[in-house]
């Protein structure tokens, strides 16, 4: 079993009810090959940078999933003849990959709360700045 | 002499472990606005976060999250 990150950007065409089906197609393929999606991040709709296949914007979705290497082939195999399928891409993180990322991680998580401290501490000098 | 000053890595300054590539804000200010990657000797960026920098930028393009190229002249 590996971790993969896979960015699925799906044509949404004039409505959103045609992603659903596919990410649920999707999630059932990667189950048959013995993966499991941990968790999605759904960005909705987006514009494009450039046109793909003549369509401005893409509904993104971002998966991790644990599966194991041999699952890539196959569902590589389904994802090229679905044709809603803009872009696909899957990125294999291995452990370096995935410490570094949980060290980002807490950085930013640190970041934001020292955000929210200083925040506050300015807050509550606005006060007493008043008072005086 | 203008151009000889040490320039300090943003990444190593800010302790940035690590760059994704979707996070396309950070991508684009180290981008020129066709779409370049900017080279590490303008930027001051040190050659390990360069080299994650470029993957991120390249992963980016692919995703179409940022562009290969804009600013076509026509």
């Amino acid at each position: 079993m590996r971790d993969y990150e896979v960015l699925l950007v799906i044509d949404s065409g004039f409505d959103e009810e045609h992603v659903e089906p596919v990410l649920t197609k999707f999630e059932e393929l990667v189950k048959s090959e013995g993966g499991e999606i941990v968790s999605t991040d759904n960005w909705g709709k987006r514009r494009l940078a450039y046109p793909i296949k003549k369509k401005t914007y893409g509904h993104y979705v971002i998966h991790n999933v644990k599966m194991p290497g041999t699952a890539i082939k196959p569902l590589r195999r389904v994802l090229d003849r679905t044709e809603e399928m803009l872009r696909y891409m899957f990125i294999y993180l291995d452990s370096r990959d995935l410490k570094l990322r949980a060290r980002q991680d807490d950085i930013n998580q640190n970041l934001a709360r020292q955000q929210a401290a200083r925040n506050d501490k300015s807050d509550d000098r606005k006060p007493e700045g008043e008072q005086s | 002499m203008i151009g000889t000053r040490k320039r300090i890595c943003r990444f190593c300054e800010n302790g940035i472990v690590y760059i994704d590539y979707k996070d396309e804000k950070l991508l684009n200010r180290f981008t020129t606005e066709n779409g370049k990657i900017i080279p590490q000797r303008v930027s001051g960026t040190c050659a390990r976060h360069q080299r994650m920098l470029s993957r991120a930028i390249k992963r980016a393009r692919i995703a179409a999250i940022i562009p290969f190229v804009s600013n076509i002249p026509r």
